[in-house]
């Protein structure tokens, strides 16, 4: 009897330790990573504590905005911690909204109760001619090119300036148009990167306008993208510039294989002559026949793909 | 008494009419059934348009525009000496201008210049052989390593322009390169190669998939093209003794074992301190490596940055024979065409200058960024400043050129020799690397099957 009373008291001590412990060993288990899933655009949910907690770039987004107005002092790690869920309920209960611990989408604007989105001086007659779209991630600009010459130029947001929320630096196409909302805005216009969902759209952050805030989309003040939603079509090219990524070059690329690192080869290709027609990080026949003709130029055995010597003539190495 | 004084007069008359007739009829150019006068001058009153076909190239880290602008502007300054003379230029890529160049002739139409990467004759039957139209000065001028390159049965036909070759590069502390040795021997090679072995470093990083491999120790070592005349100039031991020292090299284990993956990791193997030599290197593979390390440098005034010591050595490939017999190398060149509705000699004549021109005035340029070598002594100057080598690498470039031994210049055999470089002797030649036959074998095998293509060329004329 006394064996057994032992037994289970040393199983209640277990599990009482290990809820005790639990809260801190459930985020390691939970979030393995802020980052984790396919790279790509805003997730438009409700924040909120849970187990386990909640991660991601819009986290780390609120926990900036609720640092700049004092109301977080954690780190801004993109975890939804219990530090955040008391900084949230302090947001609320500044601005009066009821106090129940929970972000909703709604409740991003409120962050700039001062700054409605501008208002347009004057509606631009739709342009006649080639659309192409120019994102500069560093100057924080859309500017949009009608056959070659410059149009008219927006504001944007990019990316958060993190190896997993940078903005895709390439040559992309519009794939797709929609009416999302949310956190989306009031329009979405899809690009064809490969590695992730990136597109072009509006937002319920009008504050986040001009600041390096996404998770990698181009974010645009509503009035913006509608109108630039009415100008372009499926098909229209859009380039995005920008630092390279910190990505690491040097696997052996074939047709088929898509990536970052196609993406600065496709633009290394180009700067050495060889025309890759785009850097959309595929690697398709037009990659291919470029490889091929540096290949065969410099008196390398020529197979179309990309390997140790290819890449010490294009300067990687 | 008068009589006699008109007799002579009318003998003398009639003599000298014959000897004039005689000197004409000798300068005439027979082409195709044109006869052609190349002492007809350009009409200073007539308007010439000058139809020339160019080829794109590639200049490394800038594409093709900038060859564009300097053929324009090189166009632009023949205006100035001929203000009659219109040259309208057409580009094209390479493939694309052997196909459209065959059509052409074939319909009677085309270009009256085109310019060609091997220095060879287009078509006896329409092209113009140029040395009728060299003064003396520049008959003197042109080099004869270049003259040679696009010389056929003592006649020059096309304008070189410049002169690319096929070397070896190596790492110039590399034990016992010495830089005035423009071929190492192959005894000095494989001396050279096992004490490099002792310190882990392979003696040549290779391209097995590249028949120069191959072919550039055959020509030095003996000194005679792969074909000459439709005959394989080659001997079987000759080609077996060039084999036996690749294979002695891979069997002593101074070279990568795998050809494959030796061929495609080179350059990684020479920058990585791993080999000694890379091999074969051409121009734009020189043009890389020079820039790499720094050498390849051009002061604002055009000047070159003296090297005190260099990093890299420029040789030929190594020679069996104890001494550098030859270089393989070819001669870009300006070919002047005549078509079926012949616009006349003095048009000729029109598209001779303009050739003359764009050879001098695009070969230097040309050689100076891609690391050939110019075709006329009075361009060296240029070059040299312009290449923006070290004067050492240029000297020694110079030097190789004196040895160059260019393809055929007949256009069939032009042809053929491509062929049976790169896919006769280049599909052996990993086999042989890999020691899977024997240096006899593949030579008798090559030699065989070279023969039964040359033979079978014949057959079919």
């Amino acid at each position: 009897m006394r064996g057994r009373v032992f037994s289970f008291s040393r199983y209640v001590l277990i599990g009482i330790l290990l809820a005790a412990t639990a809260p801190q060993a459930l985020p390691a288990l939970g979030a393995l990573s802020p980052f984790d899933g396919p790279a790509g655009c805003e997730i438009d949910r409700s924040l909120f504590l849970t187990t386990p907690y909640m991660t991601g770039n819009d986290v780390e987004e609120l926990q900036t905005y609720l640092r700049e107005r004092g109301f977080y002092d954690g780190a801004v790690d993109g975890i939804f911690g219990p530090k955040t869920d008391a900084a949230v309920k302090a947001f609320q209960q500044a601005v009066g909204l009821p106090v129940d611990g929970v972000f909703r989408t709604e409740h991003w604007p409120l962050f700039w109760p001062d700054e409605p989105e501008p208002q347009p001086a004057a509606t631009t007659p739709p342009p006649e001619g080639e659309l192409h779209i120019v994102v500069d991630t560093r100057t924080l600009r859309l500017t949009v090119y009608v056959d070659g010459e410059p149009f008219k130029s927006y504001p944007v947001a990019v990316g958060r300036p993190t190896r997993h929320t940078l903005s895709p630096v390439g040559e992309w196409k519009i794939i797709s148009k929609g009416k999302w909302g949310g956190g989306f805005g009031t329009r979405w216009m899809g690009l064809n990167v490969p590695w992730g969902t990136y597109g072009i759209h509006g937002t319920n952050k009008p504050g986040s306008i001009g600041t390096r805030a996404s998770a990698g989309c181009i974010r645009m003040y509503n009035r913006d993208v509608e109108e630039l939603y009415e100008w372009v079509k499926i098909g229209t090219k859009v380039t995005i510039l920008g630092d390279p990524p910190p990505v690491e070059i040097g696997r052996p690329l074939r047709p088929g294989h898509t990536g970052e690192d196609v993406v600065q080869v496709q633009f290394r290709l180009q700067e050495l002559g060889f025309d890759a027609e785009g850097a959309d990080g595929r690697f398709g026949p037009a990659t291919e026949r470029a490889v091929r003709a540096l290949q065969q130029a410099y008196g390398l055995p020529e197979d179309g793909t990309i390997y140790d010597d290819v890449y010490y003539i294009l300067g990687f190495k | 008494m008068v009589r006699r004084a008109l007799i002579v007069l009318v003998a003398a008359a009639l003599l000298f009419g014959a000897w004039s007739w005689y000197t004409w009829q000798s300068r005439l150019i027979v082409v195709g059934e044109l006869r052609i006068d190349p002492a007809t001058p350009v009409d200073p009153n007539r308007r010439y348009h000058i139809l020339l076909w160019e080829e794109d190239l590639y200049l490394p880290g800038h594409g093709m525009q900038p060859y564009r602008d300097a053929v324009h502007e090189a166009i632009r300054e023949l205006a100035a000496v001929y203000p009659n003379i219109t040259v309208e230029v057409v580009f094209f890529t390479a493939d694309e201008l052997t196909r459209q160049l065959e059509e052409a002739i074939a319909a009677g139409v085309g270009p009256d210049i085109v310019a060609t990467s091997r220095g060879h004759l287009v078509d006896p039957g329409v092209q113009v052989p140029v040395d009728p139209y060299l003064t003396p000065d520049a008959r003197d001028d042109l080099l004869p390593f270049a003259a040679a390159a696009v010389s056929l049965d003592g006649r020059l036909w096309a304008w070189p322009r410049w002169v690319g070759l096929h070397l070896w590069l190596h790492h110039a502390d590399a034990a016992g390169v010495d830089a005035p040795e423009p071929a190492p021997s192959g005894e000095a090679l494989l001396a050279r190669a096992e004490a490099l072995h002792s310190r882990g470093i392979d003696v040549v990083a290779y391209n097995a998939y590249d028949p120069a491999l191959l072919t550039g120790i055959i020509t030095a070592s003996t000194g005679k093209p792969l074909l000459q005349g439709g005959l394989v100039q080659w001997e079987e031991d000759e080609i077996a003794a060039a084999a036996a020292f690749l294979q002695q090299l891979a069997a002593a284990g101074y070279v990568p074992d795998d050809p494959a993956e030796a061929s495609r990791s080179r350059l990684a193997a020479f920058w990585e301190r791993k080999a000694a030599a890379i091999a074969p290197v051409n121009h734009l593979l020189l043009h890389h490596a020079f820039t790499r390390v720094g050498e390849l440098t051009q002061d604002e005034d055009g000047s070159v940055s003296p090297a005190a010591d260099s990093q890299l050595v420029i040789t030929a490939p190594p020679s069996l024979a104890g001494a550098l017999l030859g270089v393989e190398g070819e001669a870009a060149a300006y070919a002047v065409l005549v078509r079926a509705n012949y616009a006349g000699d003095d048009h000729t004549q029109a598209a001779m200058r303009v050739a003359e021109h764009l050879s001098r005035r695009l070969g230097v340029w040309l050689a100076g960024r891609l690391l050939g070598v110019p075709a006329y002594a009075s361009a060296v100057p240029q070059w040299e400043r312009g290449s923006g080598l070290p004067e050492a690498h240029a000297s020694r470039l110079l030097a190789l050129a004196e040895h160059v031994v260019a393809p055929p210049v007949d256009r069939e055999w032009a042809d053929l020799d491509e062929m049976l470089r790169h896919q006769v002797i280049a599909e052996r030649l990993p086999a042989l690397l890999a020691r899977q036959v024997t240096a006899e074998e593949f030579a008798a095998r090559l030699l065989q099957e070279m023969r039964a293509l040359t033979g079978s060329r014949k057959a079919s004329d």
